[in-house]
């Protein structure tokens, strides 16, 4: 990520960490899961694995593990890169798919027409996490973070800084038909 | 120290040349080459995963961490799976 000189990033906005604590559920339990799933067969059909087949089931076991680990760090690289950093000139919004996938989009503050949050669900209503929908000028409409942990603040938080660029007056005054935002100057 | 480490590769040595046996029929060249094949996908992955993290990490802290809790797993995991592996060719 390449900052203008005299840009400084101002704010980092990720996931909710609820997000990655239900993929380290999701990995606990593939973990556990062939173990259990050995155990309740044995009981059922009376099967019980004795010397080298032991042994390669324990192999296999190994590998296993070894994969949910791997995969584990991926999610968590996905989650960790998969950013917005507010800097006090844009916003730098970074999008990482799987290893081989980044897209990085910048929205200048002074393109930004309207930002919407949206909170729907019992979780994210409880925990403060949701979308947040900035809509621009620019070729790409609308720049989304998913499930962004307290979107009313880092909403609020473009707001100010915009009021501080004297790109808008008030909060208010972004959005409104016609004199949205940075064209209300 | 050589005798030590010819103690310990000389099964996989044996295996992948054919001049040793195995003293089961389960395990053959096959399991070993195929989880050498899997440590060579393991490590080209691992390898990418470390590279997004140096080159994207923007000095972050919680990069270094990562890297160390994510290679000792891996050492630790890797461990389990040869000394299985080890095991059964006694």
């Amino acid at each position: 990520m390449d900052l203008h000189e005299g840009e400084v990033v101002l704010k980092e906005v990720r996931k909710h960490w609820f997000i990655m604590a239900i993929r380290i559920v999701g990995s606990f339990f593939a973990a556990i899961l062939p173990p259990v799933v050995y155990y309740i067969g044995a009981g059922t059909f009376r099967f019980h694995a004795e010397g080298e087949i032991s042994s390669l089931i324990l192999l296999a076991y190994w590998i296993w593990l070894l994969i949910v680990w791997l995969s584990f760090f991926v999610w968590w690289t996905d989650y960790y890169l998969d950013a917005w950093h507010i800097t006090n000139e844009r916003i730098i919004d970074i999008e990482q798919i799987g290893l081989f996938h980044r897209e990085i989009n910048s929205v200048p503050f002074n393109r930004i027409q309207d930002i919407t949050t949206e909170v729907s669900g019992v979780l994210e209503t409880f925990l403060r996490f949701g979308d947040i929908h900035v809509q621009t000028a620019g070729e790409r409409r609308t720049v989304i973070i998913k499930n962004a942990d307290d979107p009313e603040s880092v909403k609020k938080f473009i707001f100010n800084q915009m009021v501080e660029m004297n790109l808008v007056v008030s909060e208010s005054s972004v959005g409104r038909d016609g004199v949205s935002g940075p064209s209300a100057k | 120290m050589y005798a030590r480490a010819n103690y310990f590769f000389m099964p996989y040595i044996n295996i992948l040349t054919g001049s040793g046996g195995l003293a089961v029929e389960y395990i053959n060249r096959g399991v070993v080459w195929a989880f050498l094949l899997f440590v060579i996908i393991y490590t080209i992955f691992s390898a990418i995963l470390l590279y997004h993290w140096r080159r994207f990490s923007m000095r972050a802290h919680a990069f270094g961490v990562a890297e160390m809790v994510y290679l000792t797993g891996s050492v630790v995991l890797f461990a389990g799976a040869i000394m299985t592996l080890l095991a059964t060719m006694v």
